[in-house]
């Protein structure tokens, strides 16, 4: 195989690359914007972290290792792994509200649309981001598609496939997005409920990964109906996919304490140097 | 927002539900899950075959190789037990083994495997090329190990057996876990239109 070939998509995805462009584009203007008006302005770790996520989305998402990801269990929880945690972090953490400068001046504002369309976003929005709903749909999700038989249909039907990547895409944006995002910089209210989220979504998925990776006998026949990718033992596949849920996915939720932990201090310095 | 909340829910249940459709089959149900019998490939004796020349027949395919060492024979003896029990005179389904290794398996040596389960079952080769988007067309694949010194090398390959209606349409999924007594009831309520088409 060419490299040219591992970067193919397996499925081709016209709404993905519209999305991705327009996000890419829009992130990119946005730099260009705003270092034309502030040019000290700098973000070089930001944009870093953004198009790393970006990309990294993308490469799971619409090359060969989507291919992989269909007929390998553990390819799989490591695609779910970089869609649903890893990506939408990067992202966040790369200052993904800056997008808004990038948006063309024909964009429609959305204070400014008329409130029979915002009144059903904003009211599931809330609901979504509810502190205690976001955890349990962070966590519900991972286990919803790993039901045995949700599974085997999400694997066997194009569309189920699609609809359980995107819904573990889009609640990773929200859910790093509300520990992380630029609504909260800092302050003491809301640093004790990030720390309880971050804490409270790891030990469902440590159960998970364990359960799958010490079961001792193989969960997923989907891969067996599809073939894999390449010959490898049911179990082991099942135990390197177990591992891949349960270590470094709640590495991640530690990361996520440790950015919450950092951004907290950070305000109380400030908070301390403007009040000396 | 209470509202919102009950469509949030039953959005999800009726997505949800999709996936656990009660069939009247025991096997799993792909009528319009899996796309209707489409091919050309070349048979065991060298012609080129398509879809349509199986048209009539009601129609199991199966992704597999000769030198595989378990779950081929096994499927095949399986298969071949059941068509002694329901299609004796072997004029109303056909077999297709469809190679995912035509690099060893040659026409000579497809033949001579499945001659040894009955004349109803047939070994089709094709570029591996074509196979590639054959298994792709019905979501299963297949890879290749490592060749070991002698050139032996093992294969990764899909255990399902696809089963079309004698209209070439997908119908029936039975995988290596299914129960011979269940893939018999269901080919035989297959043979005489018992079964529900589900649209």
């Amino acid at each position: 195989m060419t490299l040219f070939e591992y970067f193919q998509p397996w499925e081709f995805s016209p709404v993905f690359v519209v999305v991705w462009l327009c996000v890419f584009v829009f992130y990119t203007c946005a730099i260009i914007n705003t270092q034309a008006v502030d040019k000290i302005a700098k973000f070089y770790w930001q944009a870093i972290s953004f198009y790393l996520g970006l990309i990294s989305i993308y490469v799971v998402s619409h090359t060969y290792v989507d291919y992989l990801s269909q007929y390998m269990f553990w390819v799989h929880r490591l695609q779910h792994l970089i869609l649903h945690h890893l990506g939408p972090l990067l992202m966040v953490l790369g200052g993904m509200e800056m997008m808004r400068r990038g948006l063309p001046r024909w964009w429609p504002r959305w204070s400014k649309l008329p409130i029979f369309i915002k009144w059903p976003f904003e009211s599931l929005y809330k609901f979504l981001q509810h502190p205690v709903i976001a955890p349990v749909l962070f966590v519900g999700l991972i286990y919803l598609w790993l039901i045995p038989s949700i599974h085997f249909a999400a694997m066997l039907s194009k569309q189920l496939y699609y609809l359980m990547n995107w819904s573990m895409l889009l609640d990773g944006l929200l859910f790093w997005w509300l520990v992380l995002g630029p609504d909260w910089k800092g302050e003491g209210k809301g640093f004790k409920t990030r720390l309880l989220m971050m804490l409270v979504v790891v030990i469902p998925q440590q159960l998970l990964g364990a359960y799958l990776t010490l079961s001792s006998t193989a969960i997923y026949d989907v891969y067996d109906v599809c073939g894999r990718a390449w010959p490898i033992s049911p179990m082991s596949d099942q135990i390197y996919g177990g591992i891949i849920t349960w270590i470094p996915a709640s590495m991640m939720s530690v990361l996520g304490l440790v950015l919450v932990l950092r951004r907290r201090l950070n305000f109380q310095k400030r908070e301390a140097n403007e009040s000396s | 927002m209470k509202a919102v909340n009950i469509i949030f829910v039953l959005v999800l249940l009726v997505a949800l539900s999709a996936c656990s459709k009660d069939e009247p089959t025991r096997l799993t149900n792909v009528k319009g899950l899996i796309p209707d019998l489409s091919f050309e490939l070349t048979d065991e004796d060298n012609k080129t075959v398509t879809a349509e020349d199986y048209l009539g027949y009601t129609v199991a395919i199966f992704f597999g190789f000769t030198s595989c060492p378990d779950i081929c024979p096994t499927t095949m003896h399986q298969l071949s037990g059941i068509m002694k029990e329901i299609d004796s005179a072997g004029s109303k389904i056909r077999v297709l083994f469809i190679s995912v290794d035509p690099d060893r398996d040659s026409a000579e040596k497809l033949k001579k495997y499945t001659d040894v389960f009955g004349s109803a079952f047939i070994g089709l080769r094709g570029e591996d090329r074509i196979i590639k988007e054959m298994t792709k067309r019905y979501r299963v694949t297949f890879g290749y190990g490592e060749s070991d010194a002698e050139g032996n090398y093992e294969v990764s390959h899909s255990g399902a057996v696809f089963i079309f209606d004698n209209e070439g349409k997908a119908r029936l999924l039975a995988t290596q876990s299914s129960r011979t007594e269940d893939l018999t009831y269901d080919l035989k309520n297959l043979l005489n239109h018992k079964i529900k088409v589900i649209t």
